[in-house]
């Protein structure tokens, strides 16, 4: 054999291990590349026409859902093999550990979930381009970067792949008014808040000599302080409020939803909140630990707005994808409970409720997609869900049991999953911010019953909407349906799946 | 007060200034050029900071490809019409300036201005003609740095293809 291939086969055999952590992301890059390259060469007449004209059927739809299929593959073999190829890769740079690895698990289940909602979605409304998937897997990809991080660097390449994916997709539709005015305000806020994020980088590095998470961790632990890290730490909790929409970072966050198409919506309530959310938790509960005591008060203030804010505004809406929003930010603040109580139970029901979250949510904006129409989402609630139960008795169905797990009721994933952040919060003493997130969900008990009354207890005083529902949506909807309520019905092992993933964190203290 | 103080006052207090112009100015053009004024005074900076490759790299790419393409958009686009920029006065703005200096303020209460830097970081102990060097800077990236310097590789890519999508013609 040549003796230059053998070098090279020395040098890809001592590399082959560090690629273990991100196979999943190099898998869905390479699928992402696929489906642009497959429409370029017209490999079985991909080439679709823009928008508002009649498409061929195009290939990338199922490259991409392929990709994702054996993305969540790989992250099934790192969860196999997480007790002896856990740790760091990459100098640091990755860290693969039971906290990754879940949340990579969820940020692709609500990926593929998109993708078999998104194909029905893009026929109805003549999407035709493989753009669209390539975006969505390289989003997924930023995602699951963002999730592994160990450095503070390698936390904001993958929020800005993931960001500018997410950025294009939301204005996708661009003959639509409102796709561009979503698109446009999450292009300038998001910049804006990248600027303080990378800031708070800055003045962490400044003070702390390193952007690496364990390193910054070592540096801070000694006592005082420095005024500049924790100017940094503020920072930085201004540029994750921003993404995971945080009040009073949260103003962009209805528009956009609204304005987006319905699954690139969904795909933001979830995936992006997942990532966002993932990085959070891993810097402020592992390299920030020793500066809980600064940080928990401003986190207090922030949960106790989000809570109220988000569940006040979503009583007065009346489009579905707006309201979602509002119950999103809600939802948001729910988390934020959990990551204030500051403790592997807290950070247990985190993970839990990530996953819960990310059904019922993904389930919701299922039923939404597959109610719009031909260039129409139909998304009010009082004219287009009225008597929806007459014709579509199974969409009603699970549309109502989506609601009632968003609201927090038994037997649903959604009530364990706030039972979990309740004990976790009184755990750690914080008695007042748990009756608070009782009290807000009650009153997200009103706009979410709402959705059921109109569909159940309203006539419809317009014509009747005519929904086929693709087989690809109708998958997607019954695995979130089975999964709410496996979830709920039998929380057992998925709880002591998110305890054990928390035990595994090798990033974590 | 050494010679690298007085450059870095200076180069700092006209960075400020033409930034401020930047976003002050009527006039597009006057705009893009103050901002190509702000892009030498950072290349200056790094300079006193012995990072001589990002010194340069600021002017050939910053200075000079991605600003030249702002102006071409500019000219194009003839957007000489001051009216197009005019925001009304309102009392947020009042509330933005306030929020703005209380920021500043408080960046500057937190000894942003005047802190030692730490004496763990990389740069400590490494001989300062070293330390900016295009080697010192390649070893960083295929090393340490390999996988967000991959990352922002498929970023540039995804970044193409969006604005590909967003300025694609209808047919």
């Amino acid at each position: 054999m040549n003796p230059e291939i053998q070098e090279l086969l020395v040098a890809y055999r001592v590399v082959r291990p560090a690629l273990f952590p991100v196979l999943p992301a190099a898998v869905l890059t390479l699928f992402g590349l696929l489906a642009l390259l497959v429409d370029v060469f017209e490999l079985g007449r991909t080439r679709g026409p823009a928008e508002g004209e009649t498409g061929t059927p195009i290939m990338a739809p199922y490259l991409a859902l392929i990709g994702t299929a054996l993305a969540l593959g790989c992250v099934g073999w790192q969860a196999a093999r997480l007790e002896t190829a856990g740790g760091p890769y990459f100098s640091g740079m990755v860290v693969l550990d039971g906290f990754g690895v879940f949340l990579s698990g969820v940020v692709l289940a609500g990926t593929l979930l998109t993708l078999l909602l998104t194909i029905g979605y893009c026929r109805r409304h003549d999407i035709h381009l493989a753009e669209y998937y390539h975006l969505i897997l390289m989003a997924a990809a930023g995602m699951l970067i963002m999730v592994l991080a160990g450095n503070l660097i390698t936390i904001f390449v993958g929020l800005e792949l993931m960001s500018v994916g997410v950025y294009v997709l939301t204005g996708f539709r661009r003959t639509r008014l409102r796709s561009v005015e979503g698109a446009l305000k999450y292009f300038v806020l998001g910049a804006f808040s990248t600027g303080f994020f990378l800031y708070g980088m800055a003045l962490v590095y400044g003070a702390a000599g390193t952007f690496d998470l364990a390193g910054i961790r070592d540096a801070v632990s000694v006592p005082p302080a420095s005024p500049v890290l924790l100017a940094g730490v503020a920072l930085l909790i201004v540029g994750f409020g921003f993404k995971v929409a945080l009040v009073p970072f949260h103003m962009w966050s209805p528009d956009v939803y609204q304005g987006a198409p319905a699954p690139v919506t969904a795909f933001m309530a979830t995936g992006v909140k997942t990532a966002g959310f993932a990085a959070f938790v891993r810097v402020f509960m592992s390299t920030f630990d020793g500066l809980a005591d600064q940080w928990i008060p401003v986190l207090w203030a922030l949960a106790v707005l989000t809570m109220v804010v988000g569940n006040v505004a979503a009583i007065r809406q009346d489009d579905i994808k707006r309201m979602l929003a509002y119950s999103s930010i809600a939802h948001a603040g729910y988390l934020l409970v959990a990551l204030i109580a500051h403790s592997d139970i807290g950070t247990a029901a985190f993970l839990y409720y990530m996953a819960a979250y990310t059904l019922m949510t993904m389930g919701a904006f299922g039923i939404v997609i597959v109610l719009g129409e031909k260039g129409t989402e139909n998304t009010s609630i009082e004219r287009d869900y009225a008597g929806i139960a007459w014709r579509h008795p199974l969409l009603a169905a699970a549309m109502a049991l989506f609601m009632f797990s968003l609201t927090g009721i038994p037997p649903t994933a959604g009530f364990v999953g706030k039972f979990a952040i309740l004990s976790a919060a009184v755990n750690s003493g914080h008695v007042p911010l748990a009756v608070l997130l009782v009290l807000t969900s009650v009153i997200s008990a009103y706009y979410y019953l709402k959705v059921v009354v109109s569909m159940y207890m309203r006539a419809s005083e317009r014509e009747p909407i005519r929904s086929q529902v693709p087989a690809m949506a109708a998958i997607a909807l019954l695995i979130a349906v089975v999964g709410v309520l496996g979830l709920g019905i039998f929380p057992g092992q998925w709880v002591e799946m998110a305890r054990a993933s928390v035990v595994a964190v090798t990033g974590l203290p | 007060m050494t010679g690298v103080a007085i450059a870095f006052w200076v180069l700092a207090a006209v960075a400020v200034l033409c930034s401020l112009l930047v976003i002050t100015s009527r006039n597009p053009v006057a705009s893009v050029l103050y901002l190509v004024v702000t892009f030498f005074c950072l290349a200056g900076l790094f300079v006193t900071l012995h990072s001589h490759f990002l010194a340069a790299i600021q002017v050939i790419v910053y200075a000079g490809a991605i600003m030249v393409l702002f102006l071409f958009v500019v000219m194009l686009l003839n957007l000489g019409t001051p009216q197009w920029f005019d925001v009304a006065t309102t009392p947020l703005k009042a509330v933005a300036l306030v929020l703005g200096i209380g920021f500043v303020g408080a960046l500057a209460a937190a000894g942003v201005g005047d802190f030692e830097p730490s004496a763990t970081g990389p740069a400590a102990g490494v001989h300062p003609d070293v330390l900016g060097s295009t080697e010192a800077i390649a070893t960083a990236l295929y090393s340490a740095y390999y996988l967000p310097f991959l990352v922002t590789a498929l970023l540039l890519l995804v970044a193409m293809v969006g604005a590909v999508v967003l300025a694609r013609r209808e047919r």
